[in-house]
């Protein structure tokens, strides 16, 4: 599960989360099982966050720094579970 | 640490360099197994290496991706924008590519086995070496 804390503090825009990575470096994010669909993450440090399980079907991703972080998402895709795509075909929203 | 200059105008829909100056998302060494993201926008995003096996990309935007080495077995790519993309000798096989853009890819010495291919756009790309062994693409678009 996510750390509630977190997830809202993404959830206040990148330009908070930002600087709360930069005030907490050694901080590891846990955002896993999050649901971030159609979120705009764009420049977002997500520098070794863990995000297994995270729902990011339709976030926006451009210029975000996700390097050393785990995004895997539990079964591969064509298991049981295949939610992997936004129920409604397209993201529900562009903010997180 | 790699540094982070710059960036930008974050145009939605823009999809060149020279309109946007933007800098790809970097993903160097991250897990994606499996991982959700479908219509997800990671145009020019840097994934060379990257484990992506079993990964939803359905309507993904990896326009000109470095995904140069990666794994992708099993992965979900229907109708993913993978137009311009570097996909050298990676591990495409049994990934679904059912109608996505391969249009100008780099496909060199990768791994097509199994892969299905139907309408999918392949129009220039650049198929060197490439296995397509029981590969599905009697619809494909050359």
């Amino acid at each position: 599960m996510a750390n509630d804390e977190h997830v809202a503090l993404l959830k206040q825009g990148v330009d908070a989360w930002n600087a709360w990575r930069r005030e907490n470096p050694d901080m590891r994010p846990d955002l896993s099982d999050a649901d971030l669909e159609g979120a705009d993450l764009s420049k977002a440090n997500l520098e070794g966050a863990n995000l297994r399980k995270a729902n990011l079907s339709g976030v926006k991703l451009i210029a975000a720094r996700l390097s050393e972080a785990d995004l895997e998402g539990g079964k591969p895709f064509g298991g049981e579970d295949r939610g992997c795509e936004p129920s409604s075909g397209r993201p529900k929203s562009t903010r997180p | 640490m790699e540094a982070k200059i710059g960036v930008v105008n974050l145009a939605p829909g823009a999809r060149s360099r020279h309109d946007l100056e933007l800098l790809p998302a970097t993903l160097v060494r991250a897990n994606l197994r499996g991982a959700r993201l479908g219509w997800a926008d990671l145009p020019f995003a840097h994934l060379d290496n990257a484990n992506l096996s079993g990964a939803s990309l359905t309507h993904a935007n990896l326009y000109e991706a470095e995904l140069s080495d990666a794994n992708l077995s099993g992965a979900s790519l229907s109708d993913a924008n993978l137009s311009k993309a570097t996909l050298n000798r990676a591990n495409l096989s049994k990934a679904d590519l059912k109608g996505a853009n391969l249009s100008n890819a780099y496909l060199r010495d990768a791994n097509l086995s199994e892969a299905h291919l139907e309408e999918a756009n392949l129009n220039r790309a650049n198929l060197e070496r490439a296995n397509l062994r029981e590969r599905t693409f009697n619809l494909l678009r050359w």
